[in-house]
């Protein structure tokens, strides 16, 4: 990136797109100058809301404070937070992590110097200054680039442009060992709540659930040192999720097709027997 | 710097705010439905105020923060409102944005920026996210980009702009070039990337970002904002 200052404006409105931001966040990392300069610009921007009030309806009110009261909040920083780590596999040469570009990552906080304990494993590894990066153009036309931190122990494949796989199929990621066998990479399939929302309306086309519509719960869940997963998070009952329950990977009815098959999907549910259970 | 008495500098707050001389007088409440206090607040003493609701609320203190979004809610609702324009996502953005405060609290740090610029940070790139991931799962739909490619005057702002503070916002937009202008709102109340702005407005590539800078360094010192902060 040629001038990368020159980023300041566009970051402090949101205005960069994932690779852009962690590439500035990188750099924010080592710049005070342009720490400075996105804080003040974004009490300008903060002003901008100004000519937009809008007062929203009072029920909103009510379930912000209930929300809050299922959510702790974090502790102040102290130094050396712990940083989570799986153990991986001696033979495998790097570990490699998906990284979702477009899902929302943690806040960045320029304000503090040590901002390791609010980011994600994704964001620790993009910017590490020591990364590593092999970028490589695909025949479609997408790039790949694995950006790899020794320090973190960690890789982060980032692609751009990847086009939709068929209908039917996904994407799975290998790995290459050291003897040159290639082992497919297998997620855990618990996590935590990272955060979630519950879905009141039925979703507009291309939605194709059943047509008399359930509200439902439905989140990211963080697979720890992996990725983040969008799921149905059901087996909560008329309780809510709560970030940071433990949840696990299953497979629940979604609809039933115009042959009569049944057609299920992914979601985790909660760990703990005390959540109220639905009839899946 | 936050350990400046309030008297020290004539007209300036411990945070560097320019306050407003007082032979202006104090702005109207905003017409609403008569909510208390959601659309009142008053500059002097909004910063630091909310700073200690900030602080109160890092600790559990969830009547603090009820203070908090009561003083809050409407700025932040009515970005969300602009930005993914549908109100039962703006709704849900506004809640993300407030548990995430909630949640983070204990992070803000009123030496290096205001209560109100962090609440705004993290409910702005809320929205962001939204609207962005609800493009690309409807990746394509042509009536989302039709109703998003021209630079729209929300009637829902204009409605809500009674408040001194959007006259005063208003105001120093207007001294902004028209293609930093028109930069800054795509950008900000649209949710674009710079990239998209640049070809929105038939600008060269990258130059957007330079834009979207400038204008923004003249509005920051137009509305004497951030302008002593340092590292």
């Amino acid at each position: 990136m040629s001038d990368i200052h020159a980023l300041s404006g566009a970051y402090a409105v949101d205005a960069v797109d994932d690779i852009e931001r962690a590439s500035f966040e990188r750099h924010l990392a080592s710049c005070p100058t342009c720490r400075a300069e996105v804080a003040s610009l974004r009490e300008a921007s903060a002003l901008l809301a100004d000519a937009a009030t809008t007062t929203p309806p009072p029920a909103l009110r009510d379930a912000v404070l209930s929300g809050i009261t299922r959510v702790r909040p974090l502790p102040p920083v102290t130094v050396g937070g712990p940083v989570h780590r799986r153990k991986w596999f001696p033979a495998l040469v790097a570990a490699v992590v998906l990284a979702l570009v477009g899902v929302g990552g943690a806040v960045w906080q320029p304000w503090r110097d040590d901002a390791s304990q609010t980011l994600s494993a994704t964001d620790q590894v993009l910017q590490d200054p020591e990364a590593q990066q092999v970028s490589q153009t695909l025949p479609n036309g997408a790039t790949a680039t694995v950006v790899r931190s020794p320090k973190e122990h960690r890789a982060v494949l980032v692609t751009e442009d990847l086009p939709e796989p068929p209908a039917g199929k996904v994407y799975q990621l290998w790995l290459q060992t050291p003897s040159e066998d290639m082992v497919p990479f297998d997620l855990s399939t618990r996590g935590t709540v990272w955060t979630w929302t519950s879905q009141n309306f039925r979703p507009p086309a291309p939605y194709a659930g059943p047509e008399e519509f359930t509200p439902y719960h439905l989140g990211y869940v963080e697979l720890p040192g992996e990725v983040i997963v969008e799921t149905y998070l059901p087996g909560y009952g008329d309780g809510r999720p709560t970030i940071g329950d433990a949840v696990e990977l299953t497979i629940i009815p979604f609809s039933t097709n115009e042959a009569g098959e049944e057609v299920v999907t992914y979601a985790f549910r909660p760990v703990s027997s005390t959540a109220a259970g639905e009839a899946s | 710097m936050s350990g400046r008495p309030p008297g020290e500098s004539p007209g300036r707050s411990a945070h560097g705010r320019i306050e407003q001389v007082d032979e202006k007088p104090r702005h109207l409440e905003p017409a609403d439905d008569g909510e208390a206090t959601s659309g009142g607040r008053a500059r002097k003493g909004d910063q630091a105020a909310l700073g200690e609701l900030l602080r109160r609320s890092a600790r559990g203190d969830e009547q603090a923060f009820a203070q908090l979004y009561d003083a809050t809610s409407a700025r932040v609702y009515g970005l969300a409102l602009r930005v993914v324009r549908d109100p039962a996502q703006a709704q849900e953005v506004t809640q993300e944005a407030y548990l995430e405060t909630w949640r983070t609290a204990s992070r803000f740090d009123p030496a290096k920026g205001s209560a109100i610029s962090w609440l705004m940070t993290i409910a702005h790139r809320k929205g962001v996210d939204r609207v962005r991931s609800a493009e690309a799962a409807s990746r394509r739909d042509t009536s989302y980009h039709d109703t998003n490619n021209t630079v729209e005057h929300d009637s829902t702002a204009d409605a809500a702009e009674t408040a001194f503070e959007a006259r005063r916002v208003r105001t120093a937009l207007k001294g902004l070039t028209s293609v930093q202008r028109e930069a800054i709102t795509l950008a900000y109340y649209g949710g674009y990337t710079h990239t998209e702005v640049a070809t929105m407005l038939d600008l060269p590539v990258g130059t957007a970002k330079t834009r979207i800078r400038d204008g923004m360094i003249r509005l920051r010192d137009a509305l004497g904002v951030g302008g002593d902060r340092h590292e």
